[in-house]
């Protein structure tokens, strides 16, 4: 987050970052949250050196046990260790969150400000875009995609990162038409400040609190979709371990071991908890009035 | 449906046994009685299961065995497969079949067959339509390549009739007339209909007819009341649509089916603790699975590079962790059973790191980059990824791609543009009949860019793939099939996987009648 | 209120078709001929081409579109090729089973909903309340593949208490509603949190209003007022699950569609985009869009009429 000069009033300081930290650990769920987060991305980082096994190194005989002293969530149909694709999993889905929620906030901040500072008739247009995307069912609109160009991690980040758009830009929006008029925004035009710089210094500061919220509530549900997709064979290739292909392993073979599917379902609900926590108690600190809003 | 009205003989004669021609299996002559079936009772109901949904009840627009299991009940054919371990045929409404010459079979149909609703007792007219409308081109029917070289069947009597071929056909007596070209239908009724028919039955000739279809549901079929063969064992027949065998071996152990293929995951399992009152069995299967080289693409012209492949693949792995150890690597494309099949391949199934390495350096190609082209479904996956590993143990990088079965089939399709040329690897598997004739169809020049996807024209390939669909000699039949397969081999652009398994579980009420692949001939179901 | 309606619907009809119309471009962008896939390996390229002319692959790309909306206004969603049934007939055989899942599953979810929510506005502040809270917000965040997934094992596989696949015997509606169970569960779980947190918070405004304490006054049991009002104000919340949740519920239904094998929409969506079955993709994700914008400007325009201060600000 890193916003050095701004003469709005949210996130002024360093030291206001560090209230919002504080805030954050002061609260049980905010604390639970972070904890969590932090160390899957301590494990995504040192994945290469944190797994106890090669995640895709083949080891036939030992192929579909239990958990064991030696493999600790027990290995797939290739004699992989699960526990090591679960880890290596990690990386593959933060590889995927971030820039596909870096790039909707991107693009649904621009479309957003656009919407809201723009003329009524371009207003109206990127409102019946947002509507539209956000009108098919993800998944539906997932499938045609990747059917379309194969499976590959960028389909699946350009997918997601479509149908989140929205999400970003109705927010911005609706932020940005609010201060609009706003009696010091109203007073800065007449000054004769241009569009552009009372979007960069007034509006997007203000939005990034409610956006930060917004991103870490997200975060669960790229990361559930990149599973998803990966669980239809839709996602990453073989034999990248993603969590949804662990999954799907493990749904062929829920007849012969559950534990594969144990071990990649746990990692997919921790993040999400995690993310949903840590966005629950930043959104109260941040922005009070957001509660209850899913 | 209901209205029953049959004019055909009620003077039912003893079935005479004949013995003619020899089956093209090379196996003894395979004529013999109906597979007797003692035990039925009312207000019985065999829950059998298929892997996808019917589409047609016209054998003309059958798509394989899936139609099949529900025409082969309700349609009458001259001949059947017989159950059992080994591959046969005995009559079903013919009372005698003979090979006058080769391209000349005399029959003679039962005169205790008709026809449901009214249309009457089954006539040599009805063979020669149901036969002659297959390789009509205005039908357009799927199924004219298994008519082979029909020319036309010629009515000699109200119950007799000869078919007559432009030219010797050995698959006649294995695929043409046991199987899905064989049903035979009655001309007056698809007349009427319009010539064909969609998915509601007209007229059934076999001991069941169609009652109805719940599409990606259950085909049900029900006792025909006015079979004059000996009595079917069943009131009614379901067949259930259920694509994925985890979900079938759910719903046998829920009791919902009394017949069904299980996967190959779940044998050991099955077979080690089977639910109560059931049977495990297995089956070879005909299926052939392969690893293919495109030899046009521009990094798969190099031999070397190829055999380098063929000897760094490691089958029996393959078959550990992609078939759970049920199935057995293959030698060719032609399974164990049937003429032509290989003892032994020329490449061994186990790798040999040492000659492929040798092969590679030899190549010049080292560090080479390709790709597999992959069908999505788990063992395909799990055995991608193995030949992957493979792979890599001479340093070449293999990418896996996955694709749905509609992008996987247009891959190697010269008429769906330039993107042959991008296919290097590709895992595939092919469905087959009883006999070899139908396995070498595919890999011909003519087939090049059509299903023939590793784009391998061999001359001698060609010859002998033409000359013995046409050879009586079965020790010939089954030298030249042998030869057509190592000319395969030594391209380098094949490494064959496996022919798979047909794992079955019946419950203990039911005496399945099986073909040697395990695949199910519903007519000849009895109780235990 | 009448022109905000018509206003609503206008804008739900240009939706739905704008975002059929890209799915229409997106699919057809496919490589894969559908044409090649119904016929099997048997099929020489003479008959490939011929059905191609069938299907009216051959039309460019336009006039296929206007077709299609040509044909849709007069209730004809065109053929499947495959079965050569009417593609409206197939979605409208699957439909009842998706109908019934999303159905199930915000019952599960506002029954559950609703006893957390009071029990939480009830012993507000509590170590129980902050429990259930956490509870809440973690069953919003499951994703619901991995419930299914987990419930499929240990409920159907494991513990063998519910059916592990299928929609049940047709017309046996006990045996379909046991199927319901499980996958319904899987969908609905999210739902519960957001449900509950609605309940609680308005639970604990109305609390400390005037005919509460008038009731209270009247010696009317505690839990009684509790539940009775509880009951009342669920009713938005749930109708907004219905109006913001359906487009999750419907992709939440594929999955669960997939893990349970159950027919419905989901599945035939994902059955015909493997296969290019075009008009059946078409036709069923029309559907779907229809029954997603639908059900958005249902709630939205049942809320205006519960709540006025919606219709004054739009």
């Amino acid at each position: 987050m890193a916003i050095t000069e701004t003469k709005s009033d949210s996130f002024k300081t360093r030291g206001e970052f560090a209230e919002v930290l504080h805030h954050l650990v002061r609260d049980p769920l905010g604390l639970t949250g972070l904890i969590i987060v932090s160390l899957i991305f301590t494990a995504a980082i040192f994945a290469d050196w944190i797994v106890p096994y090669d995640p895709i190194a083949l080891n036939i005989k030992d192929r579909m046990q239990g958990p064991s002293m030696n493999h600790l969530m027990g290995t797939d149909q290739l004699g992989r260790d699960t526990l090591s694709r679960v880890i290596m999993g990690g990386r593959i889905a933060l590889q995927v969150a971030l820039p596909t929620i870096g790039g909707a906030i991107t693009i649904g901040v621009l479309l957003g400000m656009i919407a809201g500072f723009g003329p009524r008739w371009l207003d109206n247009l990127i409102i019946l875009f947002f509507d539209t995307v956000r009108s098919f069912p993800t998944v539906m609109f997932a499938l045609a995609v990747v059917a379309l160009v194969g499976p590959s991690l960028t389909t699946v980040i350009f997918v997601i990162m479509m149908t989140s758009i929205p999400t970003y830009g109705r927010v911005v929006r609706t932020q940005t038409l609010t201060l609009r008029n706003s009696e010091f925004i109203l007073a800065e035009r007449s000054m004769g400040a241009s569009v552009g710089r009372i979007l960069a210094v007034h509006i997007l500061p203000n939005v990034l609190g409610p956006l930060a919220v917004l991103a870490a509530m997200d975060i669960p549900t790229v990361v559930g979709l990149e599973a998803g997709l990966s669980f239809l064979g839709m996602g990453v290739k073989p034999p990248t371990p993603s969590w949804g292909s662990i999954l799907n392993d493990g749904y062929s073979l829920i007849r012969n071991t559950p534990w594969i599917i144990i071990a990649g379902g746990v990692p997919l609900i921790l993040t999400t908890l995690g993310f949903t926590f840590l966005g629950e108690a930043l959104r109260d600190v941040v922005d009070p009035k957001l509660r209850g809003r899913r | 449906m209901s209205k029953v009205n049959i004019e055909w003989t009620k003077m039912p004669i003893p079935r005479r046994r004949f013995l003619q021609g020899a089956s093209a299996l090379g196996l003894a002559a395979g004529a013999g009685a109906g597979f007797p079936i003692s035990a039925w009772a009312e207000g019985s109901t065999l829950k059998s299961r298929t892997y996808a949904d019917m589409r047609s009840l016209d054998p003309a627009f059958s798509q394989g065995v899936v139609d099949e299991e529900i025409h082969a009940p309700i349609y009458s054919k001259l001949i059947q497969y017989k159950p059992g371990r080994e591959w046969g045929w005995q009559l079903d409404a013919a009372a005698s079949v003979e090979q006058v010459d080769e391209t000349h079979i005399k029959f003679s149909l039962r005169d205790d067959m008709g026809f449901t609703n009214g249309f009457g007792a089954m006539t040599a007219e009805d063979v020669k339509y149901s036969f002659e409308r297959i390789i009509d081109d205005d039908l357009k029917s799927t199924n004219k390549p298994d008519w082979g070289p029909l020319d036309h069947v010629e009515v000699t009597g109200e119950r007799e009739g000869v078919i007559v071929l432009k030219n010797a056909f050995q698959p006649l007596w294995s695929i043409t007339l046991p199987y899905i070209t064989g049903n035979i239908v009655s001309k007056k009724a698809f007349e009427e209909a319009g010539g064909k028919i969609e998915t509601s039955a007209v007229a059934a000739s076999g001991p069941y007819m169609h009652k109805s279809w719940e599409p990606k549901q259950k085909t049900t079929l029900v006792r025909n009341p006015d079979w004059k063969g000996e009595k079917a064992a069943f009131d009614e027949i379901q067949i259930f649509h259920i694509d994925d065998e985890k979900t079938a071996e759910i719903a046998f152990e829920a009791g919902e089916l009394d017949f069904t293929r299980v996967s190959l995951a779940s044998l050991d399992r099955l077979k080690s603790s089977p639910p109560e009152d059931s049977t495990v069995d297995e089956f070879p299967s005909l299926y052939y699975a392969w690893v293919g080289m495109n030899v046009e693409n521009d990094k798969l012209k190099n031999k070397k590079l190829r055999q380098a492949i063929q000897h760094v693949i490691d089958v029996p792995s393959i078959m550990e962790a992609a078939y759970f150890g049920v199935a057995k690597p293959s030698t060719g494309i032609i399974a164990p059973g049937l003429a032509g099949h290989r003892e032994a391949s020329l490449v061994p199934a186990a790798q040999d790191l040492a000659k492929a390495q040798e092969l590679l350096d030899e190549s010049g190609a080292a560090g080479t980059k390709l790709a597999i082209d992959v069908l999505n479904k788990q063992a395909n996956v799990t055995a991608a990824q193995i030949i992957q590993a493979n792979l890599s143990q001479i340093g070449i990088e293999l990418e896996v791609r996955l694709h749905e079965g509609a992008t996987f089939w247009t891959l190697g399709d010269k008429s769906a543009g330039d993107q042959w040329k991008n296919v290097e690897l590709l895992l595939n598997r092919f469905s087959m009949t009883p006999d070899p004739y139908y396995a070498t169809a595919w890999f011909t020049c003519e087939q090049v860019g059509v299903w023939n996807w590793e784009r391998i024209c061999i001359d001698e390939f060609d010859k002998l793939h033409e000359a013995a669909q046409a050879e009586g000699d079965a020790g010939k039949r089954d030298a030249m099939y042998r030869r057509a397969q190592d000319l395969m081999e030594e391209t380098g652009a094949y490494k064959f996987l496996t022919h798979e398994a047909t794992p079955v579980i019946y419950r203990n009420s039911v005496k399945p009648a099986l073909r040697p692949d395990g695949l199910p001939l519903l007519r000849y179901f009895a109780k235990a | 209120m009448l022109k905000y309606v018509g206003k609503r619907l206008a804008l739900a009809a240009v939706i739905a078709a704008l975002s059929v119309t890209l799915l229409f471009i997106i699919i057809h962008l496919i490589p894969g001929d559908p044409a090649r896939t119904m016929l099997g390996p048997r099929a020489t390229p003479e008959l490939i081409a011929d059905l191609q002319l069938r299907m009216g692959l051959d039309q460019p790309l336009p006039v296929q579109i206007l077709i299609f909306f040509g044909n849709m206004l007069s209730g004809d969603l065109g053929m499947d090729m495959f079965s050569n049934r009417p593609v409206a007939t197939i979605v409208f055989e699957q439909l009842p089973h998706t109908l019934a899942l999303i159905f199930a599953s915000i019952i599960w979810s506002a029954v559950l909903g609703i006893f957390l929510g009071c029990f939480s506005a009830v012993r507000r502040n509590s170590l129980a309340d902050r429990l259930t809270g956490v509870l809440a917000v973690s069953f919003i965040a499951a994703p619901a593949f991995v419930i299914a997934l987990y419930s499929l094992l240990f409920f159907a596989v494991e513990l063998r208490w519910f059916p592990a696949i299928g929609a049940g015997e047709p017309g046996d509606i006990g045996d379909q509603l046991w199927h319901l169970v499980l996958p319904s569960f899987a969908i609905g779980l999210s739902w519960v949190g957001y449900i509950a947190r609605l309940v609680r918070a308005s639970m604990l405004e109305i609390m400390g209003e005037g005919h509460i304490r008038t009731a209270r006054a009247f010696g009317l049991p505690e839990k009684w007022i509790t539940y009775r009002y509880a009951l009342r104000l669920a009713i938005l919340p749930t109708i907004t699950v219905i109006g913001v949740g359906m487009g999750f519920l419907l992709s939440a239904a594929v999955f669960a569609e997939i893990v349970f094998a159950r027919p419905g929409l989901g599945k035939l969506v994902i059955d015909s985009i493997t296969t290019r079955n075009y008009p059946v993709v078409m036709g069923s994700v029309l559907v779907s869009t229809i029954l997603f914008v639908a059900s958005t400007t249902l709630s939205d325009i049942v809320n205006a009429l519960l709540d006025p201060r919606i219709r004054q600000s739009s």
